[in-house]
């Protein structure tokens, strides 16, 4: 186990360093100077020793690998420079924004797996029936679904006309939680309808993978009460493949909460790193992409250890 | 029962000379798939024919008209600048689809080999490329392709390579896991054997007999690819402006929405159709290439 | 299936027969037509008897146990007539939950995969003890102290450590022993073992059957041994049962049904059986042809295509069970022929 933890441990670090390489390259592909990002095209305004000198200070000047470690060496100490467009360390700019996004997430998760999981099961079980016919549907048009178009329905029906559930405007839930609630309804369920239908396709297959196996029937033969024959035994093995998905869930939240904080206002991130990137604020986009990526390498590998010690076929291999 | 059929065969005239493919038919059997196909089939038509059958010039002003709702002379309505909705739906056809199909082309032809070479190498070459995946796979995608767009500038072809770079992650793994296990099958020993060369092994051998999922997921990605692209344009940040696409008429339609809801219907169903019918033209591809179940149909 | 006063006279069988199953008939729903798996089957178990059930794949014979466990899959299959006699009470007429608690409580039952007829997630220990606690109502400690003795008494050795142990750590024949004993837990009257040696390698295969007699002798609990390997049950078996097509074909002590046999089938099954003392010259008999089509019974025999002792009449009608001698029966209109032949 151990040395399937290093292992995975030591992938995860190479994955790392693989993305930041992929974030510091793509940001460079074309041969245009990122000093003009800052200068203006024309450098208006500035002479060419002051545009030399600000080359210099930014580390501009130097040769594109040098520029990468150093970057890199940087970024691993939690020195995110300073955004291009006030000056402000790029990491206050993101301590304040990332609860926002932190509770977004959270709650789009939650709503995911919650009913997800529980339409899923129930689907299986009820295979075949209306109701099993309904769930799997939906799920179908739930996963065409744009986020953001679901959450314009939404905001159509239950703040134009219902006028129930304010558009704009956030709260953390520590500071405020009527209106944090209020306020992350919408985008919560907008967010987390996509994983819902996600998590409730790939229950309820499993579902009925494992309620087809031969242990069933033996759990049957011994007289045991249906009911536990569904949790004991059946849930606690069809849910295992359904935790390595959550990992591949939360890449599609952060992804997804882009377009839904920019459309709710909400002061998080993802909205950050869409203004970033019409300013072409090179830092700040660098540092939200690479702690994004950062928590999907880590949720995925938590995701993998938590699977390789629930399941007993793996932890005492 | 042998006798009787062969009898039958030889009285009854043959309707006509044209024997349908297996896969067609067994396509064609799925109900949803030819619901799929026939929206597919249709957007097709209206792309190809987008300037000739649009109504309007879709980037034409009125301002007269500002923010309609649908009339006799715009079947949808208009815009806040008074350009006709309908007409503005049908060219975003072109772009969406477009996008839709190179996306795929572009992320077969990243992820497809990569998958077959970490597969056929194996290794610390496998190794390599996997995690090299692992790593294009824990950017978000959103995230992926703003950063591609923010250095290739927006256009129908930056916004298909930035998809496309993206979903071939998903190719690559399941060629790769296809590719593994023609590898232990007699047949590619046996060639292997006889001293093929590695690249007829690779491409002449492991990618037909791997390709089967790969076409399926190639179905589905183009969904997403329209997906993704609409998100892009969205924000403001795919194909530029004022191009009409359906992500930048739904940005438009949220800005317009109490003064105007009408604007966000055509375009989002549009969208979900669309993505839909690729969703059960790839469900039906998946059982009818199945070989489980091949014999069945 | 009216019960009331048939039931009451049925009811008076002899004591010491545990399990009385009458007419019993299966089907299932298919696309392809209705397929009739078990076709009025009739046969007893008396305590402590071994009886073997044998026949070909697809002849019944674990249809016909899994519809006195009423564990057929229902959405396609059907139990369509009979009764099952156990206890004093006819179980196609309890509800789901009387039926559960004969279920492992009065009647064990270990299947053929032992691969897969385990829990993966859930030791051992858990799995015997499971069914301790549902019906004698032991708690957990005790119920696991004697799963412990139950693991020992099937021939595991270090029962101890094993009990914390998952299935996928065990070998296949450890893994049936396990079933054994989970089977055994409650004392049941009545243990039905179906197919279980045939997934196992040879050598295994004969420790399992071992076991099984010894366990069930040792306790007077009845014994059905499913197979079709109508060898492995020759040294064991008090009973044997001969099921072709879902009908039963021949029954009788084992020494008649081996040694007298009255009814083709059975007799090119004991031919085609590999005889370790033979030459090994010429071809190993098989009987020839193919079983038929469940769904597409013709009106006659069922096995008159393969027959070597058919006659006319047997494609037109098809042989009623008849006695042969003094409890053997046959369902065979050349049955006298058949017993001359051996």
């Amino acid at each position: 186990m151990t040395r399937f933890l290093l292992n995975r441990l030591g992938q995860a670090i190479i994955v790392f360093l693989m993305v930041s390489a992929m974030v510091f390259g793509a940001l460079r592909i074309l041969p245009e100077d990122p000093i003009y990002s800052i200068v203006g095209v024309d450098s208006e305004g500035y002479t060419p020793a002051q545009v030399a000198k600000m080359k210099a200070d930014y580390g501009l000047d130097k040769p594109l690998p040098v520029q990468y470690v150093n970057w890199l060496a940087d970024f691993v100490v939690g020195d995110w420079g300073n955004s291009f467009q006030n000056g402000l360390p790029v990491t206050r700019m993101i301590k304040r924004k990332l609860p926002f996004t932190i509770q977004l997430a959270l709650g789009a998760l939650v709503i995911g797996v919650v009913f997800g999981i529980s339409t899923g099961v129930v689907a299986a079980l009820k295979r075949n029936t209306k109701w099993d016919a309904i769930a799997t549907s939906s799920a179908m048009v739930a996963l065409a679904l744009p986020e953001f178009w679901l959450a314009l329905v939404l905001i159509l029906f239950f703040s134009v006309y219902l006028d129930l559930l304010p558009v704009f405007g956030s709260a953390l839930i520590w500071q405020d939680p009527a209106f944090a609630i209020k306020s992350s309804i919408l985008p919560w369920v907008a967010l987390g309808i996509g994983g819902a239908a996600t998590l409730m396709r790939q229950s309820r297959s499993s579902m009925l993978e494992t309620m087809g196996e031969d242990f069933i029937r033996t759990a049957r033969s011994k007289g045991v009460p249906e009911r536990v024959v569904i949790i004991q035994h059946a849930l606690r093995n069809s849910l295992l493949p359904v935790v390595t998905i959550l990992g591949l869930r939360i890449g599609r939240i952060i992804g997804g909460a882009i377009i839904i904080e920019v459309m709710f206002a909400i002061p998080g991130i993802g909205q950050m790193s869409v203004t970033a990137l019409t300013k072409a604020d090179y830092p700040v986009i660098m540092a939200i992409t690479m702690i994004s990526s950062l928590t999907i390498i880590i949720a995925n590998l938590i995701t993998d250890l938590a699977y390789s010690y629930i399941d007993p076929r793996i932890r005492y291999a | 029962m042998t006798e009787l059929s062969t009898s039958e065969e030889a009285t009854t005239p043959r309707a006509s000379r044209f024997n349908m493919p297996d896969w067609l038919i067994g396509l064609l059997r799925h109900k949803l798939s030819v619901f799929g196909l026939l929206v597919i089939f249709f957007s097709t038509f209206v792309a190809l024919t987008a300037s000739v059958i649009a109504p309007y010039d879709p980037l034409q002003q009125d301002y007269e008209k500002l923010l309609n709702p649908p009339s006799l002379q715009h079947w949808i309505g208009n815009d806040y600048l008074g350009r006709d909705v309908m007409s503005r739906l049908i060219h975003g056809t072109q772009i969406s689809l477009t996008v839709g199909l190179l996306s795929v082309i572009i992320a077969a032809v990243i992820g497809v080999p990569l998958g077959i070479l970490a597969a056929f190498y194996g290794g610390w070459i496998d190794a390599t490329i996997m995690r090299f995946i692992d790593a294009k796979m824990a950017i978000p995608g959103l995230m992926l392709s703003m950063l591609l767009l923010l250095t290739l500038g927006g256009s129908v072809m930056t916004v298909s390579f930035a998809l496309g770079f993206g979903l071939s992650s998903a190719q690559s793994r399941l060629i790769r896991s296809q590719a593994l296990s023609v590898k232990e099958r007699e047949y590619f020993q046996a060639a292997r054997a006889m001293g093929v060369s590695n690249f007829k092994l690779m491409f002449v051998h492991m990618l037909p007999n791997s390709i089967q999922p790969v076409i399926v997921q190639a179905s589905l990605g183009v969904g997403f690819a329209i997906l993704g692209e609409a998100g892009l344009s969205f924000l403001g940040l795919g194909v530029t402006p004022p191009t009409p696409t359906w992500g930048n008429m739904l940005s438009l339609a949220f800005d317009n929405l109490r003064s105007a809801p009408h604007l966000m219907y055509p375009p989002g169903i549009a969208i979900v159709l669309v993505v839909i019918s690729f969703s059960f033209v790839g469900d039906g591809l998946r059982d009818v290439l199945d070989p489980r179940l091949r014999g069945k149909i | 299936m009216t019960q009331t006063t048939q039931q009451q006279e049925k009811l008076d069988v002899s004591s010491d027969t545990v399990l009385d199953v009458r007419n019993l008939s299966t089907q299932f729903r298919t696309q392809a037509g209705v397929i009739k798996a078990v076709d009025n089957v009739s046969f007893n178990v008396k305590e402590g008897e071994v009886l073997a059930i044998v026949g070909e794949s697809g002849c019944g014979k674990s249809v016909s146990a899994l519809s006195v466990m009423r564990l057929v899959p229902t959405p396609p299959g059907e139990i369509t007539d009979g009764q099952v006699l156990f206890g004093g009470q006819d179980l196609l007429q309890l509800s789901n939950d009387e039926m559960r608690q004969v279920r492992g409580g009065q009647i064990g039952m270990i299947f053929q995969e032992p691969m897969t007829s385990l829990n993966p997630v859930m030791t051992i220990g858990a799995q015997i003890a499971e069914p301790l606690m549902i019906h004698k109502r032991l708690s957990k400690e005790v119920a696991l102290d004697r799963a412990e003795e139950l693991l020992i008494s099937v021939g595991i050795s270090d029962a101890r450590l094993k009990m914390g142990d998952y299935p996928h750590q065990m070998s296949g024949g450890q893994r049936q022993r396990v079933m054994i004993a989970i089977a055994m837990s409650c004392e049941p009257k009545l243990l039905i073992a179906d197919e279980a040696t045939t997934a196992l390698d040879v050598t295994v295969q004969a420790q399992i059957l071992e076991l099984l007699i010894k366990v069930t002798q040792e306790s007077r609990t009845a014994l059905i041994i499913i197979t079709h390997n109508l060898g492995i049950v020759a040294r064991y078996a008090d009973r044997v049962n001969v099921m072709y097509a879902g009908k039963l074909r021949e029954s009788g002590s084992a020494i008649d049904v081996y040694k007298k046999s009255a009814h083709p089938y059975t007799v090119g099954l004991l031919n085609s059986v590999p005889n370790l003392m033979a030459s090994t010259e010429g071809k190993l008999d098989s009987i020839e042809g193919e079983i038929p089509d469940l769904g597409n019974l013709p009106s006659g025999c069922a096995f008159e295509p393969r027959c070597t002792f058919a006659q006319d009449r047997c494609r037109d009608e098809d042989p009623l069970l008849h006695e042969v001698s003094v409890e053997h029966i046959a369902a065979c209109w050349e049955a006298e022929k058949v017993q001359g032949s051996k």
